[in-house]
């Protein structure tokens, strides 16, 4: 894998966010605005689960970002330990990979912190408040920019 | 392939012009800051204008690298936008034409109300890094 490949994950995640956001808002607006555009859905779906599932984009996003920061970091830990997989601990795998790449502690506690927030996020969404999508993929990308460019 | 008309020449011709000189604005600017700038070029797919070659800019800085990319001419509620992606926080804003001249806009579409000058773009690429 190479360090230009991690990055296109993080950067498709956000522009997959961003398009939700524009689809559902643009629905929204339209639904607000009389069309009847929600009567076409094969599920029967109601303009108050468009504005709940708009409201909680950014928390489910922030969970596939996480994801997919997690198949990163496994997978770069499984290359430097000569193809071996296994199941640690997201914590102590995040540790590992800041010792690996000699991180300064201060990207290592923010990667923690986004680590902690999509715990939040997958215990109790509604206390989820700290940390916004844009703050998890800026201090995910800055951990990821310590990784080598090619593994 | 579609051949475009004189009108469609005139129009991308202009529009790369005014990504020419916006590219040289902010190269201009990064290297008086002591940051380094590379030029690449990117194929840009962009409706009745066909495919053409534009400028793309790579700058790096101190906090990291800024990639400098034109995504094209027909935008809906502009006449050109061009991002401005930060690497390694992958922050991004969108530079769109509006009234002959540029305007600073968030990924949520949020307008930064500030006027698009050399001391706006090098606190916005702190900012950016941050």
């Amino acid at each position: 894998m190479t360090r230009n490949e991690a990055f296109a994950h993080l950067s498709g995640v956000r522009d997959e966010l961003e398009a939700a956001k524009f689809a559902t808002e643009r629905l929204l607006r339209a639904t607000a605005a009389g069309a009847d555009d929600l009567l076409h859905a094969t599920y029967p779906v109601k303009p108050s689960h468009v504005r709940t599932c708009a409201a909680n984009l950014e928390a489910t996003y922030i969970l596939r970002l996480f994801s997919g920061f997690e198949m990163i970091l496994r997978n770069y830990l499984a290359v430097a330990r000569g193809g071996r997989r296994r199941r640690t601990r997201m914590e102590i795998v995040i540790d590992r990979v800041a010792v690996a790449c000699n991180m300064p502690s201060g990207i290592l506690v923010d990667a923690h912190a986004v680590r902690e927030h999509r715990n939040t996020i997958v215990h109790d969404l509604a206390s989820a408040r700290e940390l916004t999508f844009g703050d998890c993929k800026s201090k995910l990308g800055t951990f990821l920019s310590f990784l080598p460019v090619r593994w | 392939m579609q051949v475009p008309d004189n009108q469609t020449t005139v129009r991308r011709d202009e529009w790369l012009q005014l990504l020419h000189h916006l590219l040289k604005q902010i190269e201009d600017w990064s290297i008086a800051q002591g940051w380094s700038v590379q030029r690449q070029s990117k194929q840009v797919h962009d409706g009745d204008l066909g495919e053409y070659t534009a400028p793309v800019l790579i700058i790096r800085g101190p906090g990291g690298a800024l990639y400098v990319t034109p995504i094209g001419l027909n935008i809906i509620g502009a006449k050109g936008r061009v991002d401005l992606e930060a690497w390694p926080t992958l922050n991004r804003v969108k530079l769109l034409r509006r009234d002959d001249q540029w305007h600073i806009v968030t990924d949520s579409n949020v307008p930064i109300r500030a006027p698009w000058n050399a001391e706006t773009f090098v606190q916005l690429v702190g900012d950016l890094h941050a």
